[in-house]
């Protein structure tokens, strides 16, 4: 179970720490029917202080396909490098997205959308790019030209530890992402199963701490924002959630189970249940 | 205090996230095509006590052996490293690969000002500040004529800020210096990150923690290498090669190598010794003291099961016999070591594979191809598309190589030995839109692989040449005359052949030592090596053979002649023929070739009189696979 944590966290750190996101500041969502398992476990090693199984965390994708708002998303080429800025070009393959953008909103409907645009670049000579957002979605002024410049270089040093303020910046592709929001259609949570109680202790293992007594919870019978503390097993029709001792959680209004993780025991294999005997 | 196997495991993986983080950012933000999509480089840690700890992916030559010993003469040029520093390595005289490798070594310090770890990445530079344009020199002959900057752990941060001093030599020297300073800033930022997570960690897991952690791994590294020799059969194997002439005084019959590997399980121990070879050589090729280590170890290890950790635990097992002035050992200033990485070092993996072989069947390798043909080449010139600015870059794109072994065939895309694997190819459309020049074929050379129950990989072949503009293309080819040569009865690959294509359309051989410049209209055409098989060719299985003539790699006159299986006039396996062919090929099969004139005339003779196929893939409007049956 330690070594199965510690291959996530090196996963979760690949599209997180090399990207720029400090997984520190994220909330970890435990999705699939394993991760009551071992979510706790692999917050207390990223440093995540929140970690929420949803409702149906069991079945994250289908759920969440069925709750999001409407989104598309729209790419267009364009290669040009700030020693010799195309602005007109720029500006008119950003026109023309937003006009995709807005015909996506308007064929579907909706009331309204929310426009974002994302500059693909990088170094000159670099082959691979970073995603910088236009601060005010335009490329058409040095000013505007300016702020894409000064963004790039800070994010460059946050995910690679190094900026170059010598280099051309090249810009590669530009993309727009429209969001609509849903109107009211979907109901957020799924109905409670009824007549589950909480029920009784068992005698669980856990390593670096020997065997204690966890309490059995029925995550249908928790009353909402009362706080719990571990150990204990939360049971729901759709998965099993371990929290080890020093971790706490509470049932949120929307069925989810929300977990402050505690803190995080050294010696990196110290503190998951890895046996549930009893 | 007894071992936890999951600490072990924990902080195993984690310390191998830590070199894929590093290894990450400076793939991702180099300027050369060699970093930035053929990934010549390396991360590693090295613990406060100059060990190896951890490579992750690295390339094995450029750290099996060698990193170590550059930590040390850190700490003896540098005794009380602060944090923030940051040194520039690429001495061939101190522990460094060879001096196109340019090292960042950060030390990790923690916040008492102790010395606890380093981080150290090394990469291949497009360019170093050599008299010709290319890092790989082997007609220099001595490092005043290969004329690089040469840095022997140089400070060139201080407060996590540049030395501008260095910098500016480097900016001075170096061709292209705007892409030499991105990469170099890609490497500190590689560096840095590495940096960065190991001070997380001693907070995390408490330096004495971490020190444990280290002296467990190592020693249980250790034990699973001593485990494994001794199921290894006692003895001693003495194997030889000849690295082919270079045209220069001194080497110009080319140059005799000999290693004798023992194995004595019962001290499960493994002693390699490289003694017996010729003084350092007037030219490029001698190697350096990481890259002579570095090299047996990776016959070894290229020998054994693939689950031993490579790091200076494992190495502990393994004694390396070297002698000082050697062209297989250590250097002595001011000898060239410009292609420690590559040449001899590839013959000495390989002659140690063979060795390793000739002690059991199911043990052992055997040769990959020769190093380098000319589509991994020094390239540089102007960029008609931006202004005639200037370019330099390495080209890693046409070695193929691989090894036949007890298991399997030779990888098609292995490279070199030294890398195993580990490298990239260039991407043809990347490169094609980085530089002013154009890949006008990339294909695999049907009869050029070393056959054998499991054959070697097929010989490459590539055509390149400038767009708009001339193209300065540097390469050392060593195996135009020397194959890769076969064990326990498997054959010589094919060998390599450097040709240019004139603008009228003529084939003309090239030398193998060439600096050529390209007009507008020539082309390169590069023939890699093919690589040696293992076992004798008719004992392959037959649908393997069979495999390979459908997909045109073996046409069906190679596959009665060298694999005994027959095709009849419906292009289906003739049974009986088959057999008959098998054993009369089993009654009169002889050993592999020797090193020398067998090897030299084995590999010639098959390309010998009739339809020789480079030739035939060189005609305009040739097909892609002629040797393919037609589909329906």
């Amino acid at each position: 179970m330690a070594v199965a944590t510690e291959r996530m966290v090196q996963a979760i750190e690949e599209i997180t720490v090399n990207q720029g996101v400090d997984p520190r500041s994220a909330v970890l969502v435990g999705g699939g029917g394993a991760a009551g398992l071992n979510a706790v476990a692999i917050a207390r090693r990223l440093g995540s202080r929140r970690v929420v199984i949803p409702q149906a965390g069991a079945v994250l994708s289908a759920r969440g396909a069925l709750m999001s708002d409407l989104t598309s998303e729209y790419a267009a080429a364009l290669f040009t490098g700030s020693d010799d800025f195309d602005h007109a070009g720029a500006q008119a393959v950003l026109d023309g997205l937003r006009a995709r953008c807005e015909q996506f909103a308007q064929r579907n409907g909706a009331a309204e959308a929310e426009v974002e645009f994302v500059a693909e670049a990088r170094y000159r000579h670099q082959v691979w790019q970073l995603d910088v957002r236009l601060r005010e979605g335009r490329l058409a002024t040095p000013v505007e030209l300016a702020a894409l410049i000064e963004d790039f270089h800070s994010i460059h040093d946050e995910v690679y530890a190094v900026r170059d303020e010598r280099a051309v910046i090249e810009v590669v592709n530009l993309r727009a992402r429209v969001n609509c929001p849903l109107q009211g259609g979907v109901e957020d949570t799924v109905a409670m199963a009824q007549g589950h109680a909480s029920g009784g202790m068992r005698g669980v293992y856990f390593s670096g701490i020997g065997a204690v007594n966890a309490a059995i919870v029925r995550l249908e019978a928790m009353t909402p924002a009362a706080q719990f503390a571990g150990p204990a097993i939360v049971e729901s029709s759709f998965t099993t959630v371990v929290l080890p001792p020093g971790a706490t959680a509470e049932r949120t209004a929307s069925g989810s189970l929300a977990i402050a993780p505690g803190a995080l025991e050294l010696a990196g294999a110290g503190d998951e249940a890895t046996e549930a005997v009893g | 205090m007894s071992r936890d196997v999951v600490t072990l495991a924990v902080m195993t993986n984690r310390m191998e996230g830590v070199v894929r983080k590093m290894t990450n950012t400076l793939f991702r933000t180099a300027r050369s095509t060699v970093l930035n999509t053929a990934r010549d480089f390396s991360c590693c840690i090295v613990t406060a006590n100059h060990e190896m700890l951890v490579m992750a992916e690295s390339l094995p030559i450029h750290v099996i052996s060698g990193p170590d010993t550059i930590s040390r003469w850190l700490r003896r040029f540098h005794p009380n490293p602060r944090r923030g520093d940051a040194f520039i390595h690429n001495s061939p005289y101190h522990g460094n690969s060879h001096a196109g490798d340019h090292c960042i070594v950060v030390p990790v310090i923690d916040d008492a000002g102790a010395h606890r770890a380093t981080a150290l990445v090394k990469a291949h530079m497009a360019d170093i500040g050599n008299s010709e344009p290319t890092t790989l020199m082997a007609t220099a002959r001595d490092v005043y004529e290969e004329g690089a900057l040469i840095f022997p752990c140089v400070k060139i941060q201080e407060d996590y800020s540049d030395v501008e001093d260095v910098v500016r030599m480097c900016m001075s020297r170096i061709r292209v210096p705007e892409d030499w300073y991105g990469d170099y800033i890609g490497m500190i930022g590689a560096a840095r990150v590495g940096e960065r997570e190991l001070l997380k960690v001693g907070e995390e897991v408490g330096w004495d923690a971490f020190d444990d952690y280290v002296a467990d791994w190592l020693d249980y590294s250790e034990e699973r290498m001593r485990a494994t020799i001794r199921e290894l059969p006692a003895g001693s194997r003495t194997g030889h090669d000849i690295h082919d002439a270079v045209p220069l005084r001194g080497v110009e019959d080319g140059v005799p190598l000999e290693v004798t590997v023992s194995v004595d399980p019962q001290a499960a121990e493994i002693e390699i010794d490289l003694r017996n070879n010729p003084d350092c050589l007037p030219c490029g090729l001698n190697l350096t003291e990481s890259t002579s280590v570095t090299s047996a170890l990776i016959g070894v290890f290229n020998s054994i099961e693939d689950r031993v950790p490579r790091n200076t635990g494992s190495g502990r097992a393994v004694k390396v016999l070297l002698r000082e002035n050697c062209c297989v050992g250590i250097p002595v200033h001011p000898a060239s070591c410009s292609m420690a990485t590559s040449g001899i070092a590839e013959r000495l993996a390989g002659i140690v594979q063979r060795a390793m072989a000739e002690f059991r069947d199911g043990l052992g390798m055997a040769a990959t191809g020769p190093e380098c043909p000319p589509a991994v080449a020094g390239l540089s010139g102007r960029d008609p598309r931006h202004g005639d600015a200037p370019f330099v870059d390495m080209m890693i794109l046409g070695n193929s190589g691989g090894a036949g072994h007890p298991h399997g065939d030779g990888w098609m895309t292995n490279g070199e030995t030294s890398d195993g694997g580990s490298m990239m190819r260039d991407s043809t459309e990347v490169l094609e839109l980085l530089r002013p020049i154009r890949v006008w074929a990339d294909r695999i050379v049907p009869d050029t692989e070393g056959a054998g129950r499991f054959r070697g990989a097929p010989s490459l072949y590539i055509e390149y040449g400038p767009v708009d503009t001339e193209l300065e293309v540097l390469y050392a080819a060593d195996g135009t005359v020397n194959p890769a040569l076969g064990v326990r009865g498997g054959q010589s690959g094919a060998l390599c052949r450097p040709a240019l294509r004139r603008a009228d359309g003529e084939v003309v051989e090239l030398e193998a030592w060439a600096r050529v410049v390209l007009a507008p209209g020539e082309t390169v055409i590069s023939i890699s090596s093919g690589g040696g098989g293992y076992g004798p060719s008719h004992e392959r299985d037959v649908q393997r053979v069979l495999r390979d003539v459908t997909d045109g790699w073996v046409s069906v006159k190679r596959a009665s002649e060298v694999y005994g299986v027959v095709l009849g006039e419906d292009g289906l396996l003739d049974n009986d023929a088959t057999s008959a062919r098998r054993e009369q090929l089993a009654a009169s099969a002889a050993g592999s070739p020797a090193a020398g004139n067998e090897a030299a005339d084995a590999a010639r003779a098959v390309h010998g009189s009739e339809g020789d196929p480079v030739l035939a893939l060189t005609e305009p409007g040739t097909r892609l696979w002629p040797s393919a049956p037609s589909s329906s």
